[in-house]
C-alpha cells in the first residue's frame, strides 16, 4: 500500500549539489513582489496604477486603483502609506461598486411632480444651476443669506475648505450643519472638556495594553485600517493584551483576550469604579501620579499634588467595584482585577467609542475615561491614548473680503435641550425646522448626506423633508438616488470618490503627518460634477467669482503652498506617488509638557490670568488692552480659548493641553468650571439613563452597531459589500428568548416610543442579557437594486430582470432599519445622538 | 441586360438597402439616445412619417399627434427619465448592465469589448463624449455609419469594402446589439407608460430580428456564387 511518509523520504535523500546543474531556472534571492502593480489576468499587460485615496469611511485611507481600458478594475492599498502600510478593507476594495453602480446619477434631475412622488426629468447643469443661483442670489441681495441652509455628512480636506471656507464663507451663510452628533460628538465634546482638541490617536505599536470600552476598532473606526491593523499585528507578535467592554460580541470583542459583557449604557460606573480601584489602592503612584501634576482636579489651579489625591479619592469614594457591579452588572472582582492590570502594564492604551459614548451623559464618559488615562500617567505618550497629529496643509483662501457670516439658530438643537453643542445637534435641524421659532432656510441643500436615513425618527424626517411649507426648495447633491434624495427638488449629481480630486489630512497612528491627495482614475461618468467645481460655477454665476478655477487647481497650489509638499516635488510627486511623509520627523508625544521660552510668553500682548494660571493673548482675544483683560478674566472672555499661550503650573509655563471651542486652562481638566457653570458635574459622575431607569418588565434595550463590511449609510450600493452583508436579525441573549419564548428565526414586532418595525430573531449568547442588537446598514427602501432591491421607487420587485439583479442570490433579503425606532434624542452635554439609549417593547408575529 | 448592368442593379439595389438601413439606425439611435426635442417630435407626427409607421404596422396613437408639441414634449422628457436614467423604472440602456450573464455593472467588461470592437473597426469616439462606450445610442450610432459605409461602398462599386463592413455589421450584431437589445426592448415594451417609446422599442427589436437575414441575403447578393475565400 502506498505511503505517502515513504513517499517524502525520497524528496529528503536527493544530492540538492548533484541536482543543481544544468538547471533551467535558479532560485530566486528575494521571491519578487509587485507592490503598487497589478496586471491583466487575461492579457498579462500591466494596468495602470494610479494613486488616489478611498472615501468609503472617514478613514479615508490612500489607495491604488488600477484601469485597464480607461476602466477602474481593482482598489487596493496604498504600499507607501505609513497609516495603512497597504493595508486596504473590504469596505476600500468595494469601493469599485461606487463606480460601477448601475443605478448612479447621471445627469442633473430635476422633479415634474409632487415632492417624493418619484416623476422627474433631466435639465442641463446650465438650467439647474441658473434656478439654483438665482435663488441664492435673491437670498444674499436681500440681506439674508442665512437662510441658505447647506448640511453636510462627509466632507474633508480640500473639499471642505474649498466648499465650507472659501464658497460658503464668500457667500455669506453660517447656517451650515454637519453629522458630528450621529457620530462622535460625545467624544469630541468630552475631550474638549478635558485636553482641549479632540481626537486621540492609539499608539498601538507601543502599548502593551489595550482597554476598550465601547469601540469595534477591529470592524469600525474613525481611523480603522491605520489603528486595527497595528492592533492584530501586536496582538500575534507581541502578546499585548486586549480587554473589551462591550454589549454585543463583536469581532473586537471576539479577537480580544476578553470580551466583558456589559450593560449598556453603563460604562461610565465601571471606569469610575476603575479609578476608584487605583485611587485607593495606590496603583496611580510613578507615572499617574507625575501626570496629576498637568491635571485639574479641584477647584484651585494651583492644587498640590496631595490636595488632587484627596480631592479625586473623594469624588471616587462611593464609585466602589460592587457598586458598579449591581449597575453594570460586570463582577466586582473582574473591576478590580482589569484595573489593576491596566494600571500596572506600562504603557496601557485606553480607548473609546459609540458603544461607550452614544449615551446620556455620553461626554461624561468620555471625561471619566479620560480620568482613567490620567490617573495611570497613560495619556500622549508612547503606547497611550494621545493628541492627534496630521498634516497641515496649506491652501487658496479665496477672496479676502468675506462678509461676516449670518446664521439661522437652528443648528444646535431644541432649545435648552444641549448645554455644549460644540458641534451641533444635526440630527435636529429638521425637527427645528419644523419648530420654526429660529426661522426656517427657503433653500435647504444637502452634501453627501442623507438626512431621511441617517438620523433617528425616520418618519419624521420624511414628512418635515416633504413639507414644501417648511421647507420651499431643496437640492440634494449625490450620485446616487437615496432616500433623501427623492424627496429634493433638484438632485446634482456628484462624482464619486473615484473621479474626483482633493487633498486629504487624515490622522496618522504614528504620531507623525502624512500627506496625501484623491485624484480622479476615471473620467466622471455622464455629466457628474464635482460639487466643489459646482460652488465655484455657482459663484461666479452669482457675481463673486472665488478666484480659483477648478478643485484640481485648488489642490494644485495647496501642493505647492504646502512646504513639504512642495519641497517633495509639489503637485507632481503627489499626483505620481499619492501620499508623502518626511521620514525624518520624529512622533510627536508629551505635546503638553513643553516648557515654552520666556519670549512666548512675555510679549506685549500676553498676559497671566491668576485665576487659572494661564497665559493669553488679548489682543487675539479681541480686547483693547491688558486691564481689560485681567480685569474680564481669561475664563469669561469670549472665544478667549483662542488666544491660549501656555500654562504655569508650579512656576512653570508649559505648552500645555490647549483649549479649542471652550475656555478651559491648559491643565487636563478632570474638574470641570465649565460643566459647572452649566449646572453639570464638575468631574465625572454617574448619572442614570432616565428611559432605561423607568423601564417596565418585559421592556429591552436597543443597542445598534456597524459590520465590517458596510459603512452607516453610504456603501449598501457596492454589490460586493452588499452580496457580504446584506441583513441584519435583531440578536438576542438564549436568556431573553427563553423568558419570552422565542426561538431562532421567530419573527417578532419591535416597537418604541418613535416607531415599530418587525424583524427575525437570532439567538446568540453573542449579546448581553436584556439587550436587542440591530446593526446599522440595511432597510433601505432606495438607494437602487443592491441596497433596495428596486431599480427606483416604482419598481418594486422584479427590477426588470437585469444580469445582476437575477444574481442577487439573496432576494427578498434586504434587513431593517433600526432608526425608525430610534429617536432624535441628544446627550444633554454635548448633543450626541442617542443612538443606544432606546427601549423597545417587542412582540412575536 | 448586361452583366454589368446586372452588377450595377444588384449594387444600386444593396447600396439602397443600406441606406435605408441607416436611416432606420439613425432614428433608433436619436429615439434612445436622448429626450426628443420639438423639431424631432414635429417630424415624427408629420403625415410622412405617419404613413411610413403605419405601412410598417406601428402607430405612435392619438394623443401623440393631437397634443401641443411642448406638452409632449414634457411628457417624453419625463418618460425618457423615469425609463432610461433613474430615478424611475431604469432600464439601464447600456449592454454591460443588460447584458444577459453579462457583469451587470456599469461601464463593465462588456463596455470595453464594445469600445475596442468600434475602435477596432476603425472609428474613434468623439473628444467631448462623455457617456459611456456601450449605450445603446452609441451602439445603434456604429451600425447607421457602418450601413452608411456601406451603402457608399455599393454606390463607388467598391464590392470589396461593401462586403467587408458587411462582415463588421453582421460580427456586431452576432456579438453585441443582438445578443441584449432584445431583452431591453422587451423590458421597455412593458414598462413604458406611453405608446412612444413602446413603439420604438417595439420597431428596434422587429428591426434586429430581421437583421442577421439581411445582412447573410446583402453577402449572398453580393457573391451569389459564393464568396472566394481564396482571394487576398
Amino acid at each position: 500500500m502506498f505511503n505517502r511518509r515513504n513517499f517524502l523520504k525520497i524528496g529528503a535523500a536527493m544530492p540538492v549539489a548533484a541536482l543543481g546543474a544544468g538547471a533551467a531556472l535558479s532560485y530566486a534571492r528575494d521571491i519578487k513582489i509587485y507592490p503598487g502593480k497589478d496586471f491583466s489576468p487575461k492579457t498579462g499587460l500591466e494596468r495602470k496604477a494610479i494613486p488616489s485615496a478611498c472615501w468609503q469611511c472617514v478613514t479615508r485611507c490612500p489607495n491604488i486603483s488600477y484601469v485597464e481600458d480607461a476602466r477602474l478594475v481593482k482598489i487596493e492599498g496604498q504600499p507607501n502609506s505609513i497609516r495603512t502600510n497597504g493595508v486596504m478593507c473590504a469596505k476600500g476594495q468595494g469601493g469599485i461598486g461606487q463606480y460601477s453602480d448601475p443605478d448612479r446619477v447621471l445627469y442633473p434631475m430635476r422633479r415634474t411632480g409632487k415632492r417624493g412622488e418619484g416623476k422627474w426629468k433631466r435639465v442641463s447643469w446650465d438650467e439647474a444651476l441658473s434656478e439654483i443661483a438665482a435663488r441664492l442670489k435673491k437670498l444674499r441681495d436681500d440681506g439674508t443669506p442665512e437662510k441658505f441652509m447647506f448640511h453636510y455628512g462627509r466632507m474633508k480636506g480640500s473639499h471642505s475648505k474649498l466648499i465650507k471656507s472659501v464658497f460658503l464663507a464668500t457667500y455669506g451663510t453660517g447656517t451650515i450643519g454637519n453629522h458630528t452628533s450621529i457620530c462622535e460628538g460625545a467624544k469630541w465634546v468630552g475631550q474638549e472638556l478635558t485636553w482641549g482638541k479632540h481626537y486621540d490617536n492609539w499608539d498601538f505599536d507601543n502599548a502593551n495594553y489595550v482597554l476598550n470600552f465601547g469601540s469595534n476598532v477591529f470592524e469600525a473606526h474613525t481611523n480603522h485600517i491605520p489603528v486595527s491593523h497595528r492592533l492584530i499585528d501586536r496582538m500575534a507578535t507581541r502578546q499585548i493584551r486586549l480587554i473589551t467592554f462591550d454589549v454585543r460580541l463583536s469581532n473586537t470583542a471576539a479577537k480580544s483576550h476578553e470580551w466583558v459583557p456589559i450593560k449598556s449604557g453603563t460604562d461610565r460606573a465601571v471606569v469610575l469604579a476603575m479609578c476608584n480601584v487605583i485611587m485607593n489602592e495606590g496603583l496611580y503612584k510613578g507615572e499617574g501620579e507625575e501626570f496629576l501634576k498637568f491635571c485639574k482636579v479641584t477647584p484651585s489651579a494651583t492644587a498640590m499634588l496631595a490636595e488632587k489625591v484627596a480631592a479625586l479619592k473623594d469624588h471616587l469614594k462611593d464609585y466602589t467595584p460592587q457598586w458598579a457591579e449591581t449597575i453594570s452588572g460586570v463582577a466586582a472582582d473582574k473591576i478590580i482585577e482589569i484595573a489593576r492590570d491596566f494600571a500596572t502594564i506600562k504603557p496601557a492604551c485606553l480607548i473609546s467609542y459609540r458603544g461607550a459614548v452614544a449615551h446620556y451623559y455620553g461626554a461624561d464618559t468620555e471625561r471619566a475615561i479620560q480620568m482613567l488615562a490620567s490617573i495611570t500617567g497613560n495619556v500622549d505618550r508612547p503606547g497611550t491614548r494621545c493628541k492627534a497629529v496630521g498634516p497641515k496643509w496649506s491652501y487658496p483662501k479665496g477672496p479676502s473680503d468675506k462678509p461676516k457670516a449670518r446664521k439661522l439658530e437652528i443648528l444646535n438643537g431644541l432649545p435648552g435641550q444641549v448645554k455644549l453643542p460644540n458641534h451641533h445637534v444635526s440630527h435636529q435641524v429638521l425637527q427645528m425646522i419644523k419648530e420654526g421659532s429660529a426661522g426656517r432656510p427657503d433653500v435647504y441643500m444637502w452634501y453627501c448626506y442623507t438626512p431621511v436615513y441617517a438620523n433617528g425618527q425616520v418618519q419624521e424626517n420624511i414628512d418635515i423633508l416633504k413639507d414644501e411649507t417648511l421647507i420651499p426648495f431643496s437640492v440634494c447633491v449625490n450620485p446616487f438616488y437615496d432616500e433623501s434624495a427623492a424627496l429634493a427638488d433638484i438632485i446634482l449629481p456628484d462624482t464619486p470618490y473615484t473621479e474626483r480630486w482633493t487633498w486629504e489630512d487624515m490622522v496618522s497612528p504614528t504620531q507623525t503627518p502624512e500627506y496625501y491627495i484623491r485624484q480622479p482614475v476615471v473620467k466622471p461618468l455622464g455629466e457628474c460634477r464635482d460639487f466643489a467645481n459646482v460652488c465655484i460655477d455657482l459663484a461666479e454665476r452669482m457675481g463673486f467669482p472665488l478666484g480659483i478655477k477648478s478643485h484640481e487647481e485648488f489642490v494644485r497650489q495647496s501642493c505647492e503652498m504646502t512646504p513639504e509638499v512642495k519641497d517633495a516635488g509639489g503637485f507632481e510627486y503627489m499626483k505620481a506617488n499619492g501620499v508623502y511623509h518626511n521620514p525624518e520627523t520624529k512622533p510627536r508625544f508629551f505635546s503638553y509638557s513643553v516648557e515654552l521660552p520666556p519670549e512666548k510668553y512675555q510679549g506685549e500682548t500676553v498676559v497671566k490670568d491668576p485665576a487659572t494660571g494661564v497665559y493669553w493673548d488679548w489682543k487675539k482675544a479681541k480686547l483693547a488692552s491688558a486691564e481689560e483683560a485681567l480685569a474680564k478674566g481669561y475664563a469669561a472672555t469670549k472665544s478667549s480659548y483662542k488666544a491660549y499661550v501656555g500654562q504655569e503650573i508650579n512656576g512653570v509655563v508649559y505648552s500645555g493641553f490647549k483649549p479649542d471651542k471652550v475656555n478651559k486652562s491648559g491643565y487636563m481638566e478632570l474638574y470641570s468650571d465649565i460643566m459647572i457653570a452649566k449646572d453639570l458635574p464638575a468631574m465625572p459622575s454617574w448619572t442614570p439613563i432616565p428611559e432605561h431607569a423607568a423601564m417596565k418588565s418585559g421592556d429591552l434595550i436597543l443597542t445598534t452597531y456597524k459590520a465590517a463590511t458596510q459603512t452607516h449609510s453610504r456603501t449598501i450600493n457596492c454589490k460586493y459589500l452588499t452580496e457580504i452583508y446584506h441583513d441584519n436579525p435583531a440578536w438576542m441573549n438564549p436568556v431573553t428568548a427563553a423568558a419570552k419564548g422565542i426561538s431562532e428565526g421567530d419573527g417578532i414586532k419591535v416597537k418604541s416610543e418613535f416607531g415599530e418595525i418587525t424583524t427575525k430573531v437570532r439567538v446568540t449568547p453573542a449579546v448581553a442579557p436584556g439587550t436587542l442588537a440591530i446593526s446599522h446598514h440595511c432597510g433601505h427602501w432606495e438607494y437602487g437594486r443592491y441596497a433596495s432591491g428596486k431599480l427606483a421607487p416604482e419598481a418594486a420587485g422584479s427590477p426588470g430582470g437585469d444580469s445582476d439583479v437575477t444574481r442577487m442570490w439573496w432576494g427578498g433579503e434586504r434587513g431593517v432599519h433600526p432608526n425608525w425606532l430610534i429617536g432624535n434624542k441628544a446627550d444633554p452635554i454635548s448633543g450626541q445622538l442617542r443612538f443606544m439609549d432606546t427601549v423597545v417593547s417587542l412582540a412575536k408575529v | 441586360m448586361t452583366q454589368t448592368a446586372d452588377q450595377d442593379e444588384t449594387r444600386l439595389h444593396l447600396a439602397r438597402t443600406a441606406t435605408q438601413r441607416s436611416g432606420l439606425y439613425r432614428l433608433l439611435a436619436a429615439i434612445f439616445r436622448q429626450e426628443p426635442g420639438s423639431e424631432l417630435i414635429e417630424w415624427l407626427r408629420s403625415e410622412r412619417f405617419e404613413n411610413l409607421l403605419s405601412q410598417a404596422g406601428f402607430e405612435l396613437g392619438d394623443e401623440f399627434s393631437a397634443k401641443a408639441t411642448e406638452i409632449v414634449k414634457e411628457e417624453l422628457a419625463v418618460e425618457f427619465t423615469r425609463l432610461f436614467l433613474g430615478p424611475g423604472k431604469h432600464i439601464s440602456p447600456h449592454e454591460s448592465v443588460q447584458l444577459p450573464d453579462g457583469s451587470g455593472t456599469l461601464w463593465g467588461k462588456e463596455s470595453v469589448l464594445v469600445k475596442r470592437f468600434i475602435e477596432a473597426a476603425g472609428f474613434d469616439y468623439e473628444r467631448d463624449f462623455n457617456g459611456i462606450p456601450d449605450h445603446i445610442s452609441v451602439e445603434l450610432d456604429f451600425l447607421a455609419l457602418l450601413t452608411e459605409a456601406e451603402a457608399g461602398n455599393w454606390k463607388a462599386g467598391d464590392t470589396g469594402s461593401g462586403v467587408n463592413v458587411l462582415d463588421w455589421q453582421g460580427d456586431f450584431v452576432a456579438r453585441h446589439a443582438g445578443k441584449w437589445m432584445p431583452g431591453f426592448c422587451a423590458k421597455v415594451e412593458k414598462a413604458a407608460r406611453l405608446p412612444f417609446y413602446r413603439v420604438f422599442s417595439e420597431l428596434l427589436k422587429t428591426f434586429l430580428a430581421g437583421e442577421k437575414e439581411e445582412i447573410s441575403a446583402g453577402l449572398q447578393t453580393a457573391f451569389p456564387q459564393g464568396r472566394d475565400l481564396s482571394a487576398p
